[in-house]
């Protein structure tokens, strides 16, 4: 397991790379979550899946993906798209991208094997979110989102976005429906 | 069962053949839709009913796919699909790219406008938006019964995803 001086050093190093110019695609980099994520990563085991985003080095490095190969593809423009199926590790550049995706390969694990999808804070509060967690937890999957939360989309204050009121806006009744979905219950050719 | 429907209910039978189809969508298992019936004789353990969320099933049948399956993702039309255009575009599309080898066969129909009009948000095609959208993922739209069993056994046969539209003419 790498430590938090490693991640910290391999970021830099890719930040170095970026300012010299040697890397012509959008990086972005983590820091200020080492401990929390090497945390986490100590339960995850080789045969599992991670789901991870456009921030993902620190995912990438953790889940066992040799750093060269992680470096390599930095290089090449692939810091947004980071994939090694080989390690399991899977990402998306689109906010939520991979919640359905983690879903489906939750829903084919072997017995032991477990998916680890990693999301920010906005993507924990948008409707693909709201739609994984309750198939995940209706089927008991294999699987743990990870909300990492440092208040922020992109640069946005994700609780901004969403106003700080409570007020209930939601009517709710209940009844049966005698008809089928379309039609009278009859049978008609036209 | 027109000719057309038999075609596509002969397809789905024999996809159904191969052990690692899985048949994922609405009403699949239950009973009440053209889709439904479209999959007689296919074993009810090939089956998923999934709830009304296109982009999460496309989604889903990618992580399927990711683990050897090769699901058969089912739209009842082709409008609700733009809901789903997100994961097709963004994600199944991009599969190759990305270096996974894995495919999904997505079916979905054009809802007819004889003898039943089932209005401008049913009967909509956007098969040539999606085939302009699409890189990596063959689409095809069948409009004659000869052509149903071709198409799905050429989807089968590709390592890459399938869109097919049926719309009998």
């Amino acid at each position: 397991m790498m430590t938090a001086a490693e991640l910290q050093a391999f970021e830099r190093e890719v930040a170095d790379a970026f300012e010299a110019k040697q890397i012509t695609a959008p990086i972005h980099l983590s820091d200020g979550n080492e401990a929390q994520l090497i945390a986490i990563f100590q339960n995850v085991k080789p045969t599992d899946w991670v789901f991870s985003t456009w921030r993902s080095h620190y995912h990438a490095l953790l889940k066992g993906v040799p750093r060269d190969l992680i470096i390599r593809d930095i290089l090449a423009g692939r810091s947004m798209a980071l994939h090694f199926p080989e390690q399991r590790f899977f990402t998306s550049a689109i906010v939520g991208g991979t919640l359905p995706i983690a879903c489906g390969v939750a829903k084919a694990c072997a017995p032991g094997e477990r998916v680890w999808c990693f999301v920010g804070d906005m993507t924990a509060s948008i409707g693909a979110f709201h739609d994984a967690e309750r198939y995940a937890s209706g089927y008991a999957l294999p699987i743990r989102f990870v909300v990492e939360d440092n208040g922020l989309s992109t640069n946005t204050p994700t609780k901004e976005t969403w106003g700080h009121g409570t007020e209930p806006v939601t009517q709710r009744y209940t009844y049966t429906r005698t008809y089928p979905h379309v039609g009278g219950g009859v049978y008609v050719a036209f | 069962m027109s000719p057309f429907s038999q075609a596509v209910n002969q397809a789905m039978r024999k996809l159904a053949e191969d052990e690692r189809t899985i048949f994922v969508g609405q009403s699949v298992a239950y009973d009440g839709a053209a889709i439904h019936a479209s999959l007689d004789g296919v074993p009810m353990d090939k089956r998923l009913e999934m709830p009304v969320i296109e982009d999460f099933q496309v989604g889903f049948c990618i992580g399927l796919a990711l683990q050897g399956k090769i699901p058969i993702c089912i739209f009842p039309r082709i409008d609700f699909m733009l809901l789903a255009a997100n994961q097709i575009v963004n994600h199944l599309d991009k599969l190759p790219v990305f270096g996974w080898d894995a495919k999904v066969i997505v079916r979905t129909t054009v809802g007819q406008k004889y003898p039943l009009d089932a209005g401008p948000q049913h009967t909509q095609d956007h098969t040539e938006a999606f085939r302009l959208m699409l890189r990596t993922t063959h689409v095809e739209q069948v409009r004659r019964a000869d052509d149903v069993g071709r198409a799905y056994d050429a989807a089968m046969a590709s390592k890459r995803s399938t869109l097919i539209v049926e719309n009998p003419s």
